[in-house]
């Protein structure tokens, strides 16, 4: 899967649960998910669910630590893609 | 240091399913979920422990600055008091040991998290978002007799607040939190 395919589908999850609408504009690998996206910490619970069944992997305790973050989601995301 | 939340129960009806899959397993212990499971209402029992875990988070972040991170399966919560509207709770982290009050609202509830037991703590509960920094600056423009036109608000490089006045930084120990039409802070009148 290509970066751009992976952050496409990264959007495509987080903008339910976005509440700053503005800060999908310039999503890119410095979003944040809760100072640009303002996304409620409540939700990022459902971004890392919806993460799991979109690309079909398990996202363990200590790498649900880390995302909060494109840059972080995405290096994850290829880590245990790659681990497949 | 001290830590505090909100939830909106309004709000967390409609961004919330806590029944898919996988929602209670990821952020609550097995003993969280059967408490949760067997409550008679599980979704406020649920909110409760999160607020918990959130207002200790913030509290247990600040003590040892902390980078950021989504870990609220780490935070264990324990009731030690439950009364009408308010529960007493501990919650721990690691081998650190925090309490908790929790106040039972019908709309929202509010949790404050402190590393001691302390009993001088200035709390505003707003049901609205717009006016809290101001609040938050004139409790502390009276308790530092600063002037509040003067006190800001800063983020470190953790993305922890701190407050500001006339370009110096203000020893205090303060947090903020928001949720639907919901927000507060909570102050501590007493140096940590």
């Amino acid at each position: 899967m290509s970066d751009k395919e992976l952050l496409e589908k990264l959007k495509n999850i987080v903008t339910p649960y976005v509440q700053n609408k503005k800060g999908l504009e310039n999503f890119d690998e410095n979003t944040d998910f809760l100072n640009d996206l303002k996304i409620n910490s409540a939700n990022l619970v459902d971004v890392v669910l919806d993460v799991e069944d979109e690309f079909d992997i398990e996202i363990d305790n200590d790498s649900m630590n880390d995302m909060l973050n494109v840059r972080d989601a995405k290096k994850i995301i290829q880590l245990k893609l790659a681990g497949k | 240091m001290i830590g505090n939340d909100i939830v909106d129960f309004k709000t967390a009806a409609l961004q919330s399913n806590w029944h898919r899959r996988g929602f209670l397993e990821k952020l609550f212990s097995e003993n969280e979920q059967s408490l949760i499971l067997t409550s008679e209402f599980p979704e406020r029992r649920l909110w409760l422990f999160w607020v918990m875990k959130e207002a200790t988070y913030k509290a247990h972040q600040r003590r040892f600055k902390l980078p950021r991170s989504f870990n609220p399966k780490q935070f264990n919560c324990e009731f030690i008091a439950i009364e009408n509207n308010s529960v007493l709770g501990k919650v721990q982290i690691q081998e650190f040991s925090y309490h908790t009050q929790t106040y039972l609202g019908k709309d929202y509830l509010h949790c404050i998290a402190s590393q001691f037991q302390q009993k001088t703590i200035v709390q505003k509960i707003l049901s609205n978002s717009t006016g809290l920094k101001k609040e938050l600056f004139l409790a502390v423009s009276e308790l530092k007799k600063l002037p509040q036109a003067k006190i800001s608000i800063k983020k470190d490089c953790n993305f922890i607040p701190y407050l500001m006045c006339d370009g110096y930084a203000i020893n205090c120990d303060f947090s903020l939190s928001h949720h639907g039409i919901f927000s507060a802070f909570v102050l501590s009148l007493t140096q940590s």
